[in-house]
């Protein structure tokens, strides 16, 4: 240990040196203040014996500037005092010393003392090492939350894909989110949107985030419904997160026609669904376990199937928005946002209204996770056919005429649907950008009549009542799962006509047929069948012709068809 | 507030749970899955004191079933207040835990 003795009278000094060489101690001298600031500064001693009063610098000025040298440093500095001046010892203090001897000199009062103080500064130098290592992990971890984000939004592009119709309020609790929103539309027209919410904030949220993005997308972009999406989304998390990590999420899938929506709620809060009045009409419960926990012959995909008149709200929030809590510690909880919509006033809430009415509440209180509002305003008169996305594909239109037949029988009907399956092979080989939604409605319409109808038997009288319509989606499924004959064929073509290149939809299925007549309707009469589905296939195909019996139909679709 | 872990006998443990399960459980819970190694434990978790729980509680609990066999875990969670029972079966663990 090494120890300077800063002391103006060479005796004082010679008595302290003596003392402190038995005790082991290594001693430094100095003669002065400015000396000792000196002696500090060339050999770093361990602790600091200061007398006051002593030429060129005196004690105290010599304490304040070794103090500042040693920065965060803990050098212990005693001062060397007599009992009676207690003046001089508060003011020592003052400027930094840390304790006080008085003379004369007993030497086992010293060593104490001494012993004492360096007991402190080890104790106050690894507090200062550990406070470093910190420091250092927290800058680590900084740096590595900023990658996390940079691959977050670059993986969810920051918001740049969020379909109009869809207005957010997202507040992450830390640098990013843990809760993910993605919005697409379908190659039909319709849209899906997801909001996700990871356990956790930061990097584990990044990592799900990618695989989850990256397969919303593109199985939207091909036509899968969202009931074919979680299960592709379980799959994936389930492998990728640890087994205490997981994605609660909502996702609703709204038609081309705005005329229902398909809702599947795993561990969100309540999907809730508004009138044109900004009144409740539906609240869907979560009836799912979260994303990436059960194993994929064990997850459930059933979606509940909604009517919609093409005017209601659709809202969707993460579970921080109930946890918030207001200075009673009282939470927000479901019950506080579901009267968010229980208004008599009549007055349309808006998503500002429902952000104001949480903070309000949240007031003096606390806010402790991601919070994610979600509203979606399903507009009618938005151009479905905004969802072209012939951006960045350059390959050309294939300009000759091909055929493609394919069958399905009763065993391939309960488990795939070839519609989305078809059109990507067609727009792999031909590009039909520009015409793939058209297309898409046409081919699906035919599709989903043949099976519907043609296989099945439904009865599409149903659908004009909200309890017909749920009955009517789950004698489909009980229906298909006891299908045992029965097939469908769709044929697609390309050929050259008089007036350009066309494609030729045609799909037969092996049915009993239907009174198609019923079904050449305008457009705005909606009602029956298949809401507007087919009518909105006349309107979109230059021809479409059913057989007499109404088990085939065929219809053209022009290539030059203006976008 | 707090775990506290008792041995019921040779096959089950009681988990008694308290105050709010979150987060700052998560070294306690790893010590306690990582003490209880033996297959076919039994496990009764008592959350009568559970004030809150947040998305680390569920993923401890996952963790649990996890190690205590998966679809053939024999996990009960007990004593719930109904906003917990609520929160849990948001989550649809009451097809994966026994909860009363």
């Amino acid at each position: 240990m090494k120890i300077l003795i800063a002391e103006d009278s060479s005796l004082s000094r010679s008595v302290l040196s003596s003392i402190l060489e038995k005790f082991d101690f290594v001693v430094i001298e100095a003669v002065d203040g400015k000396d000792a600031v000196d002696k500090y500064i060339e050999f770093d001693p361990d602790i600091i014996l200061m007398d006051l009063m002593m030429p060129v610098m005196n004690g105290y000025n010599a304490t304040k500037k070794i103090k500042e040298l040693a920065g965060e440093k803990f050098i212990p500095i005693i001062v060397l005092t007599s009992m009676s001046e207690t003046d001089s010892l508060v003011k020592s203090i003052e400027y930094g010393a840390d304790d006080y001897l008085n003379k004369p000199y007993n030497a086992d009062a010293i060593n104490a003392k001494i012993l004492a103080l360096l007991r402190i500064k080890e104790l106050h130098d690894t507090l200062n090492s550990n406070k470093k290592k910190l420091e250092h992990l927290n800058e680590q971890a900084a740096a590595e939350l900023l990658v996390a984000e940079h691959i977050y939004d670059s993986v969810l592009e920051k918001g740049e894909r969020i379909l109009p119709q869809v207005r957010q309020y997202m507040r992450p609790v830390t640098n990013f989110n843990g809760d993910i929103l993605m919005t697409a539309y379908t190659p039909s027209g319709g849209f899906n949107v997801m909001l996700g919410d990871f356990t956790g904030h930061g990097l584990s949220a990044a990592i799900g985030a990618i695989p989850a993005a990256e397969t919303f997308y593109r199985m939207t972009e091909r036509g899968f419904s969202i009931g074919d999406i979680v299960v592709e989304l379980n799959t994936k998390l389930k492998t990728i997160l640890p087994s205490n990590m997981f994605c609660a999420a909502s996702l609703i899938e709204v038609d081309q026609e705005r005329t229902t929506v398909s809702v599947w709620n795993g561990s969100n809060p309540d999907v809730v669904i508004t009138d044109n009045k900004g009144k409740m009409i539906n609240r869907i419960a979560s009836s799912h376990t979260a994303l990436g926990i059960v194993s994929p012959e064990k997850f459930d995909r059933k979606v509940d199937i909604f009517s919609l008149n093409g005017d209601e709200h659709i809202y969707m929030c993460s579970d921080g928005f109930l946890d918030a809590r207001n200075s009673e510690n009282v939470k927000f909880g479901m019950s506080g946002y579901i009267n968010l919509f229980s208004d008599d006033t009549g007055s349309n809430v808006e998503l500002n209204d429902i952000i104001d009415r949480l903070f309000s509440f949240a007031e003096n209180g606390e806010i402790n996770d991601d919070i994610s509002v979600i509203e979606i305003c399903v507009d009618k008169d938005i151009d479905i056919w905004n969802a072209d996305d012939s951006e960045g594909r350059d390959n050309k239109r294939l300009e000759s005429e091909w055929v493609l037949n394919l069958s399905f029988d009763a065993a391939a009907l309960k488990e795939i649907n070839p519609v989305p399956l078809l059109l990507n092979f067609v727009n792999g080989i031909n590009a039909i950008s520009g015409h793939k939604e058209r297309i898409y409605t046409t081919l699906s319409e035919f599709f989903t009549n043949s099976l519907e109808h043609g296989l099945l038997g439904l009865d599409s009288s149903l659908k004009e009542s909200a309890a017909g319509f749920q009955e009517y989606f789950s004698q489909k499924e009980s229906r298909l799962a006891e299908l045992q004959e029965g097939s469908i064929s769709l044929n697609l073509s390309q050929k050259m006509s008089e007036t350009g290149w066309q494609i030729i939809i045609e799909v037969i299925d092996s049915g009993k047929g239907f009174d198609h007549k019923e079904e050449t309707l305008t457009l705005g009469d909606n009602v029956g069948y298949a809401g507007r589905g087919i009518p909105l296939v006349y309107k979109i195909c230059e021809s479409v012709e059913y057989n007499d019996v109404g088990n085939a139909v065929k219809a053209v679709y022009p290539l030059n068809t203006p976008l | 507030m707090g775990i506290n872990v008792v041995r019921v006998n040779e096959n089950e443990i009681a988990i008694i749970i308290s105050g709010r399960f979150d987060f700052s459980m998560n070294n306690d819970f790893r010590k306690i899955l990582s003490e209880s190694n033996e297959t076919g434990q039994k496990y009764s978790i008592d959350m009568g004191a559970v004030e809150d729980l947040d998305s680390a509680a569920l993923g401890m609990l996952l963790l649990l079933r996890e190690k205590a066999g998966g679809d053939t875990a024999n996990i009960k969670i007990r004593k719930c207040r109904p906003d917990i029972v609520e929160m849990l079966k948001m989550a649809n663990f009451h097809t994966m835990f026994d909860i009363s």
